[in-house]
């Protein structure tokens, strides 16, 4: 497997060096980097979510888009639907592993984790909540990278990351969104603002 | 001992320049953390967020466990620019043995084992190395909020009676297993770091530094004893 210890995009061939999905798992990435600044760079509020990518519902409930996610309402996302998540990444993950490219899905972690992990560091390492966001959606492109290898297939969750949204998931009958570089934003640019759009 | 290194050395081709004892030694110490960080991420870190109660404290498992596993290719990075040999050819420290079991297990090896870790970390800090030196303050802001996170955590656990008694015999088994991690009282590779300006504490310094720490945790933050230990390590590390 090739070694990388740092990268800012995923590396030139990644796609085709993955089989199967691996456009899929590229387009989340370049998602990734088209709506996060760099680990080293200050956060740019500029570039928004694109708003053409937005459902209007999802898991069967009424999609809400909000701009902050303050820990009460973070700690009320269903559990059962991460728990289903969870299920979808151990058994797409088996399915990689039955059909030999384990390799293939350790290559695709690892770049996933080397191109997202410093884009999620909050600004503030020592902001609880922000951290767990990051660690959030980190969660997510895990499962997702895993799902997108193994099945090849669309999904939406996907396609709104690859768009610049964080699917949270429900929390008290919606479905939450909110912009993937929440994780980056100073808390105080989200002081003052209302809790939905 | 014999004088110390007093001046910093700035890249691969100086530290190369003062001969291969100075990189043998540095090698050491980069090495130990290439294999420990990825263990830690791999053993304690990656399974534990299944274990998790609640999502947000799965959120924040999956940070740290990805935290973990970057700092062990930044170390990894460094190894590799100095030319060392595959660290992953020898076996993680002894530590690495506990089996994390339960949520409460994997608070307790942020609180105490990334302890540890903060406590050499500390030291390498004013290493003479200078790319070892940053990368450790880089890492440091990260670390913190690991025990950060472990210690607030604790203390919730210790509040409850249904899990005090799991955090207790946690605590006290990775205290006993983490003490060889500073490895032997009479070491002849400490020496060696400090003549080369590449720690400061003897190994016994640093195990006594992490006992008392630990001790506030146990005793003064979470009311429970401590264990019994011996503040010298006369054994092998691995
Ligand atoms: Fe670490
Ligand atoms: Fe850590």
């Amino acid at each position: 497997m090739a070694r990388y210890y740092e990268l800012n995009a995923p590396p030139e061939g990644f796609a085709v060096d993955l089989g199967p999905g691996g456009d899929r798992v590229a387009a989340l990435l370049h998602g990734l980097v088209t709506y996060l600044p760099p680990g080293d760079a200050p956060h740019r509020a500029e570039r928004g979510p694109s708003a053409g990518r937005v459902p209007a519902e999802m898991s069967g409930l009424p999609v809400r888009r909000v701009d902050d996610l303050p820990a009460a309402v973070l700690d009320r996302v269903d559990p059962l639907w991460q728990a289903l998540l969870e299920n979808r990444r151990s058994q797409a993950r088996a399915r990689l592993r039955d059909a030999d490219r384990e390799d293939r899905l350790e290559l695709a972690e690892h770049v996933a984790m080397l191109v997202a992990t410093p884009r999620l560091r909050p600004a503030d390492p020592a902001d609880a909540d922000a951290l767990a966001m990051s660690g959030a959606v980190l969660w997510l492109v895990g499962t997702l990278v895993a799902t997108a290898l193994a099945d090849d297939r669309d999904d939406r969750l996907a396609d709104l990351i690859a768009g610049g949204w964080w699917p949270v998931g429900p929390v008290d009958g919606a479905f939450l969104l909110a912009p993937l570089d929440l994780p980056r934003r100073p808390r105080h640019e989200l002081l003052g603002r209302s809790s939905h759009a | 001992m014999p004088q110390t290194l007093m001046k910093d050395v700035h890249d691969a081709a100086e530290a190369c320049a003062l001969g291969d004892e100075y990189v043998t030694a540095l090698g050491k110490i980069i090495n130990s953390h290439v294999r420990n960080e990825a263990a830690g991420a791999a053993v304690f870190d990656e399974p534990s967020i299944a274990l998790a109660p609640t999502p947000r404290e799965k959120w924040l498992a999956c940070r740290m466990a990805m935290e973990e596993y970057g700092h062990h290719l930044k170390f990894n990075k460094l190894a590799n620019e100095l030319g060392l040999e595959d660290a992953q050819s020898r076996p993680p420290l002894s530590v690495f043995d506990y089996q994390v079991e339960s949520w409460t297990g994997y608070v307790m090896t942020k609180a105490i084992v990334d302890l540890a870790e903060i406590v050499l970390m500390e030291d390498l800090c004013q290493c003479s190395y200078v790319p070892l030196r940053r990368l450790c303050r880089s890492l440091m802001p990260e670390e913190r909020f690991h025990v950060g996170f472990g210690t607030t955590t604790a203390k919730q656990l210790a509040a409850d009676p249904a899990t005090r008694e799991d955090m207790r015999s946690s605590a006290h088994r990775l205290i006993t297993m983490t003490l060889p991690f500073f490895g032997r009282s009479d070491s002849r590779n400490n020496e060696l770091f400090r003549r080369w300006g590449i720690k400061r504490l003897t190994n016994d310094e640093a195990r006594t530094e992490f006992v008392r720490r630990t001790r506030v945790l146990l005793c003064d933050e979470l009311g429970l004893d401590y264990p019994e230990v011996e503040p010298r390590w006369p054994g092998t590390t691995n």
